[in-house]
């Protein structure tokens, strides 16, 4: 990957100011920009799902919450080392991904939505019908542990693990994207029947979009779970499903830019609207329904509007 | 003149809803041939297709493409096999460029691990840069070069066509379907893009089915034709034959006297 | 099980189908004309409850409630297709479908932020009280909601078959384009179809508001309606009633010999049975081209 000397300084900038976080910025902020990243985790996974390649998911929710209980219960229950929970855990979340993955290879549009829904109901059910693993409504939280020496209750330990996935995430995607494998998903969502014609399996393909964006909410369950501490059903619910939906929709859907803004947005907002706590559902639904009506294809078609593509002047 | 046939359907049938759309088709493309497929709007030629490249389940009958039995077979085996094809209504990837859109074309002939690619291992880095190399001869060929980084939804009706072909062709394929690729292009643009196409196929050895409605074109250049109505073929021969065969010319001219 | 309880589960299984079948059928309406699933369709429903609710508090009587809360449902549609839903649907699908969700939630909302969680009732519409019938109790309400939707499904049926609107809207259900050729005026076509189904959204409203009282949460039943749309198939209106009502009916007996929790999981178990078989659902029809 060549980089321009500008976009060398910007991550040199990034990456100094990362380091400098967790002694610089208060106990709220960190864990708001630790929240932050980690919705970016997330939403970069389910971008590659549905904005590139077209598939609708309304159970991303339950692919981080299969990945923050495993993580919990292997730490709480089985002591085993943090690391390999975390593995584990985000090995589960993406067999979930291939489970409804691979009847979405017959299924589209609206029905794969209510399948997608349906496994969402499953693993809320199973949530709450085992409160002896789970905690069921109530709940559990997360016994602390160590890792490579820190204890995991160590706010810089914290932010620098989800930092470095979130850098992770972001190298991943982009190479997806510019690989023969990002343009098949692209190109599946485009126009199935071409695809198929050029030998794309498109059902495969399906399933792997699954499968590798269900790993993406699963890191993001596992960190989720490390950061809050504390895990209940009801955030991985419909409606926390159908915010990460949001974030992608808003940013941009099939960009790494929007998937970024998006999150940065919508972490941020309902933190801001906590003090008119009546008004937050009714003012971010109108925030919501304003950015899709005059900007449908994202936040991220304001900027392409603004800068004209430099290629085509080039070999003008 | 090989005796090698590319492909060869038996009795290939198609049934939906109370409509017979294709009645025990039987064909016989043999290697190299350039073979037109022509015949009023509702025919079956697209149809034909369709079920020729595995997108739709025939009823009844049999598909052999060189020698391998693919009637049952999903359509990206089929194009793994060797067949590509184009489309009616050109179905281009129109959020990605035009040098992606061939790219994609070379899919089945780019192989990458997974793991390569999500981790961005030489290999796989190698692997790409390969294949970019392959588009931009492609792109060159097809006279695409210069505007490969537009989106390939912001362009001219003419060229997304000459796009079309190019991806089809970009696989190298035994077999290539087209459905209508002139509709749209002046005259003269048509009977370029067509020798190009035949001149194209010769050298590869590649055999081609084109749908055309242009019959000055498929006079000049097609080897045989098929004339199909109402999902029977009625006439089969040289394009001297075909316009003299009485069947043909009910069928097929009385359509184009009512388009004129 | 006497034939007599059977029978009243019948009728209380029909009657909850039935309101099933309303927003069912409130959902494939627009599907088919436009491709769009109206993820606040629950919510007209609610509308149609509190609409019910503030005239009948201003005293007028059920015979003019009933249109007037079918016609605040109607012109709402209306006014939200031609401001909102027109302007995005060139948009990608899931922009659609988050922006039905974000005006759903914008009417839950806004009905929350004026009458709190607050339960309210509104009173049995009818003259008739519940009575008894050679040994079976008959709740009038239940018959009132089952007669109101076999007397809508019936307009309907005529409307689709016999009126030129009727007829205009299955065209262009099967092809825009065609039915621009045709001369059809697409755009008013589609708006109508919202607007017949925030209607028939809003009709299930009011039937259903004296039966199990008003909150902002009753939208919730859209789940229950997807499925039985998913049962139906979502391509077909005569399948979306049959599926609502076999759901409804599914749901009263399971509950009435197997309790409340199978009662619950009935509507999942059934969604998931037909996704893996049927996915097109009993009266749907599957696409032709293999993907």
């Amino acid at each position: 990957m060549q980089l321009t000397r500008l976009q060398v300084l910007m991550v040199s900038t990034v990456v100094v100011c990362s380091i400098a976080a967790p002694w610089v910025l208060p106990t709220y902020y960190l864990y708001l920009l630790n929240l932050v990243l980690i919705n970016i985790i997330l939403a970069l996974g389910l971008n590659i799902l549905t904005g590139n390649s077209g598939q609708i998911s309304l159970c991303h929710s339950s692919f981080m919450a299969i990945a923050a209980y495993a993580y919990t219960i292997l730490n709480n229950d089985l002591h085993w080392p943090i690391l390999l929970c975390a593995i584990t855990a985000v090995g589960l979340a993406s067999l979930g991904g291939a489970l409804v993955g691979y009847p979405a290879r017959r299924l589209g549009g609206i029905y794969l939505a209510l399948a997608t829904l349906a496994f969402l109901s499953l693993t809320q059910i199973l949530i709450e019908e085992f409160p002896d693993i789970t905690g069921g409504i109530r709940g559990l939280k997360i016994e602390k542990a160590t890792f490579l020496g820190i204890s995991t209750s160590s706010e810089s330990l914290r932010f620098y693990v989800v930092a470095v996935a979130c850098a992770f995430s972001l190298y991943v995607t982009i190479n997806i994207l510019r690989f023969p494998l990002g343009r098949a998903f692209d190109a599946i969502r485009t126009s199935p029947q071409a695809a198929q014609s050029l030998g794309i399996p498109v059902a495969r393909i399906k399933l792997l979009a699954f499968t590798i964006s269900a790993a993406y909410a699963g890191l993001a369950g596992v960190l989720f779970a490390m950061v809050v501490g504390f895990i209940d059903p009801v955030e991985f619910g419909v409606g926390a499903s159908l915010r990460y939906i949001t974030f992608i929709v808003v940013g941009g859907l099939g960009s790494i830019a929007g998937s970024i803004i998006g999150s940065i947005i919508f972490t941020l907002l309902p933190e801001g609207l906590r003090g008119v706590k009546e008004y937050s559902d009714l003012v971010y639904a109108v925030i919501l329904l304003l950015s899709l009506v005059f900007l449908p294809n994202g936040l991220i078609s304001l900027y392409q509007k603004l800068v004209p593509n430099k290629k085509i002047a080039k070999s003008n | 003149m090989q005796n090698n046939l590319m492909i060869k359907t038996h009795d290939l049938s198609l049934q939906f809803g109370g409509l017979q759309a294709l009645q025990q088709i039987s064909l016989e493309v043999p290697a190299g041939e350039f073979r037109g497929l022509i015949g009023p709007n509702g025919a079956g030629k697209t149809t034909l297709i369709n079920c020729l490249s595995g997108a739709i389940q025939s009823s009844s009958g049999s598909i052999v493409f060189d020698n391998i039995e693919v009637t049952t077979m999903p359509p990206h085996l089929i194009s793994h096999l060797g067949m590509s094809r184009s489309f009616q209504h050109v179905q281009l990837f129109g959020d990605r460029n035009v040098r992606d859109n061939i790219l994609i074309g070379m899919h089945r002939q780019i192989k990458q691990s997974i793991a390569g690619q999500l981790l961005g291992l030489a290999s796989s880095r190698r692997a790409e840069r390969e294949a970019g190399l392959l588009a931009d001869e492609l792109l060159t060929r097809f006279d695409l070069k210069g505007i490969e980084h537009l989106s390939a939804r912001q362009l001219p009706y003419g060229v997304l066509k000459r796009l079309d072909l190019a991806r089809a062709l970009s696989a190298r394929p035994k077999l290539l379907l087209l459905d209508e690729p002139t509709s749209g292009m002046s005259e003269e643009e048509a009977t370029d893009s067509i020798s190009l196409l035949k001149e194209l196929a010769r050298q590869d050895g590649m055999t081609l089915i084109v749908i055309e409605h242009n019959m000055r074109i498929m006079m000049n250049l097609a080897d045989r034709i098929t004339v199909l109505h109402l999902g029977r073929i009625i006439a089969e021969g040289s394009p001297q034959e075909v316009t003299h065969d009485p069947a043909a010319i009910e069928a097929y001219l009385g359509e184009e006297s009512a388009d004129a | 099980m006497t034939i007599a309880i059977a029978l009243q589960l019948l009728i209380s299984g029909l009657s909850v189908g039935s309101i099933y079948a309303l927003v069912a059928l409130a959902l494939v309406i627009p599907f088919k004309a436009s491709g769009i699933l109206n993820f606040a369709q629950g919510e007209f429903v609610t509308v149609g409850a509190y609409s019910a609710l503030v005239l009948t508090a201003f005293g007028l009587p059920y015979w003019i409630v009933l249109p007037s809360t079918i016609s605040i449902g109607l012109i709402i549609g209306l006014v939200i297709e031609r401001a909102i839903i027109r302007r995005i649907m060139s948009a990608p699908e899931f922009t659609l479908v988050i922006a039905t969700f974000a005006i759903g939630l914008i009417i839950k909302s806004a009905i929350r932020l004026y009458w709190q969680d607050n339960l309210f009732a509104i009173e049995n519409p009818l003259p008739f009280k519940t009575f008894k019938f050679s040994g079976i109790v008959i709740n009038p309400q239940y018959l009132w909601v089952i007669g109101c939707t076999t007397t809508l499904v019936c307009c309907l049926a005529w409307f689709f078959k016999c009126s030129p609107m009727g007829k205009a809207m299955r065209a262009v259900s099967q092809s825009q384009d065609g039915a621009r050729l045709m001369g059809i005026h697409v755009e008013r076509v589609l708006m109508t179809s919202w607007g017949i189904s925030t209607a028939i959204g809003a009709l299930g409203g009011i039937l259903l508001a004296p039966i199990i009282g008003i909150n902002p949460e009753i939208g919730g039943l859209i789940l229950k309606a997807l499925v039985a749309a998913v049962i139906g198939g979502f391509t077909s209106l005569p399948g979306a009633f049959v599926g609502g009502l076999l759901l409804g009916l599914l749901e009263t007996y399971s509950g009435a010999f197997f309790g409340s929790t199978l009662k619950n999981l009935i509507p999942f178990v059934m969604l998931v049975v037909f996704l893996l078989v049927k996915p097109y659902g009993l009266f749907g029809k599957a696409p032709l081209v293999r993907i």
